[in-house]
């Protein structure tokens, strides 16, 4: 049904696509041309600040750091989340609506906020600060990344097919092994992605939690003290790259699965 | 009588104060098709729950091959269920899901393969074994749920409602199917449903609840022809209710109704007292001539059916009667005599409140 086409629209939503993509693609360009000082038109084309941020030792430090941390609160965030949703989703204990209703706070109170109540936590009990510390901070909102889109797609599932496999020969647990993560599987792959993005670009939480090492936003942070350079721009073109690849990796994977006619909604 | 494959035995659960199944005692005949039929709330599905493992019995036992099953957990028991909406595993296909339980039991593969085989071909589903479930219509979803639990050839099967998601004319045709497969496999049904019109074609025993507890137990005709209660007259089938007092004079047996109108009964052993008598539409007929069991009405209307015309009389004595007319036509204000057959009345107690 082609309706009319309100040629307004069409240039609000232009207007909105530049607003958001034109300053990624400056910062972009920007990290390819010759001269230090960042100006328009660019003079030349040119990989060596991409072959300065490889070289620096910092960079390549808080990268791998980043990856860590983003990776093993990602996991851990992960089992928990998915187990708070099962625990909510099939059993009936004091306090669930509760819970339901708080497990979504760390995502929407401020990292500010987090990153203080954290720190003054870990001060009391003297924990020192390090890259456990900083796992720490980001499972808290990354639990709820994969609590409510697991959560949700078990409310889709409904309990009817644990009964079956249950009835089938699987004790409870195993029911949940072989009936219930099997569908999952798109739903997680889902979050993770999400999960492992915002994790890798935190910076509010981080800024409190981390000890003596840079996770790649605070490196970023720290070095613009000293000005926007060329290289700054080939780190943030290069995170901006990190965030896309799994994004791709999950839709590559739902068409698969599309293909196979196992259609799942991604959160 | 051998002995059965399941009983209940004095069943007691309870959901906070309510009592879902308030004492039920029920034997299953192994082989047979048993349906338990009632109203939603009745206590059926509850007792279903119980038997497959899903709930447990705050009293009584459940007895399944001799053995008492109340703490077994699902998967210890020899049982499978075909769900309501079915169940199956939408990241399995055909074949997957069918085979589901013979892999949790770590079935040789090869048995496996023939297995799923023989009994995707008894639902009639063997050229869909490769496609996803969700691909599938309702009625192959239901066959495909069917073949799963048939495939591991439990003692009982047990089955939630599993048309009620089917339109009218597949349902129609899965209860003859459903029936046909059960004496084919020679297993044992219990089948759970609100549709008495299915529990008549497909059971060999009718188990009717209300309330939380069995009402009646009976082959089909049998509830039909010789309900033991107002409750199961009115829920199985269509009939008619004249309330009166049952009279005894002179060694015959009446029923009083208004305006000293006495109708002729044939149960003498009945005690007199107030009684509700039942009488099916089809045993109904419209005569021209006033007899000793006939009673004066005027037709209020009447409706064609295709294969049969129903008509709905007022009775003078007070009351209503739907009836089918054969033989003339009759218009709307008609006066007319019906006859009601003392042969096919059936005499309840007025009070039972669904007990017999």
């Amino acid at each position: 049904m082609a309706g009319r086409r309100p040629r307004g629209l069409w240039v609000f939503a232009a207007l909105a696509l530049v607003f958001v993509y034109a300053p990624i693609a400056v910062m972009v360009l920007f990290s390819f041309n010759t001269t230090e000082i960042a100006v328009w038109p660019m003079r030349g084309f040119t990989f060596d600040w991409y072959g300065e941020m490889v070289q620096s030792e910092k960079i390549r430090a808080a990268f791998l750091l980043s990856v860590r941390v983003a990776l093993i609160a990602t996991l851990v965030a992960g089992v928990l989340g998915t187990t708070l949703a099962y625990a909510a989703h099939r059993f009936r204990f004091p306090g669930k609506r509760l819970l339901q209703r708080i497990v979504l706070m760390p995502l929407v109170v401020p990292g500010v906020v987090t990153g203080i109540a954290l720190l003054t936590v870990f001060d009391q009990i003297q924990v020192q600060l390090s890259v456990t510390t900083i796992v720490l901070g980001h499972i808290t909102f990354l639990i709820a990344v994969f609590f409510t889109t697991v959560f949700a797609r078990l409310q889709g599932l409904g309990t009817h097919i644990e009964r079956a496999a249950m009835d089938l020969g699987a004790s409870e647990a195993r029911a949940f092994f072989v009936a219930v993560l099997p569908n999952l599987r798109t739903t997680l792959i889902g979050a993770a992605v999400i999960a492992f993005t915002l994790s890798f670009d935190e910076i509010a939480v981080t800024f409190f939690l981390t000890g003596t090492q840079n996770t790649v936003p605070m490196l970023i942070y720290s070095m613009l003290r000293t000005g926007l350079t060329p290289t700054v721009n080939a780190l943030a073109t290069t995170s901006l790259l990190i965030s896309l690849v799994p994004i791709a990796v999950a839709a590559a994977v739902g068409a698969r699965i599309a293909r196979e006619g196992r259609a799942e909604v991604l959160p | 009588m051998s002995e059965p494959l399941l009983s209940l035995r004095a069943v007691v659960k309870r959901f906070g104060e309510v009592d879902a199944v308030a004492g039920v005692d029920l034997d299953v005949p192994r082989g047979a098709f048993l349906t338990l039929l009632g109203p939603s709330g009745s206590g059926k599905t509850t007792c279903l729950n119980m038997i497959a493992g899903f709930e447990r019995p705050d009293a009584g036992e459940i007895v399944l091959g001799g053995e008492r099953i109340n703490e077994l957990p699902p998967h210890r028991r020899q049982l499978n269920t075909v769900f309501q909406g079915y169940a199956l595993f939408p990241h399995l296909n055909v074949g997957d899901n069918v085979a589901f339980g013979l892999r949790m039991k770590r079935t040789p593969k090869d048995e496996i393969r023939a297995r799923v085989a023989e009994a995707l071909e008894t639902v009639q589903m063997a050229p869909m074994a490769d496609r996803p479930v969700d691909k599938l219509s309702g009625g192959q979803q239901q066959r495909v749920a069917l073949a799963r639990a048939l495939v591991n050839r439990p003692q009982l099967v047990l089955l939630d409602e599993p048309l009620s998601a089917l339109d009218a004319q597949l349902r129609k045709s899965m209860q003859v199917e459903l029936k046909r497969i059960q004496e084919a496999v020679g297993l044992t049904f219990v089948y759970v449903t609100h549709d008495q019109e299915e529990a008549l074609v497909m059971s060999d025993l009718v188990c009717v609840m209300n309330a939380g507890r069995i009402v009646q137990l009976g082959p089909p005709d049998e509830l039909y022809h010789r309900p033991v209660s107002r409750f199961v007259a009115g829920f199985i089938g269509r009939n008619n209710f004249l309330t009166g007092d049952l009279v005894h004079d002179g060694g015959r047996v009446y029923l009083a109704l208004g305006d000293g109108v006495r109708l002729p009964l044939e149960d003498a052993a009945q005690p007199a007292g107030p009684v509700v008598v039942a009488v099916r539409p089809e045993r109904l007929a419209i005569t021209d001539s006033a007899a000793d069991d006939t009673l004066a009405a005027t037709v209020r209307g009447t409706r064609f059916l295709g294969d049969r015309v129903e008509a709905d009389v007022e009775l003078e004595c007070g009351g209503t009667l739907s009836l089918f007319v054969n033989g003339r036509p009759v218009e709307a204000a008609e006066r007319v005599h019906v006859r009601v057959p003392a042969g096919h009345c059936s005499i309840l107690r007025a009070d039972d409140h669904g007990r017999p």
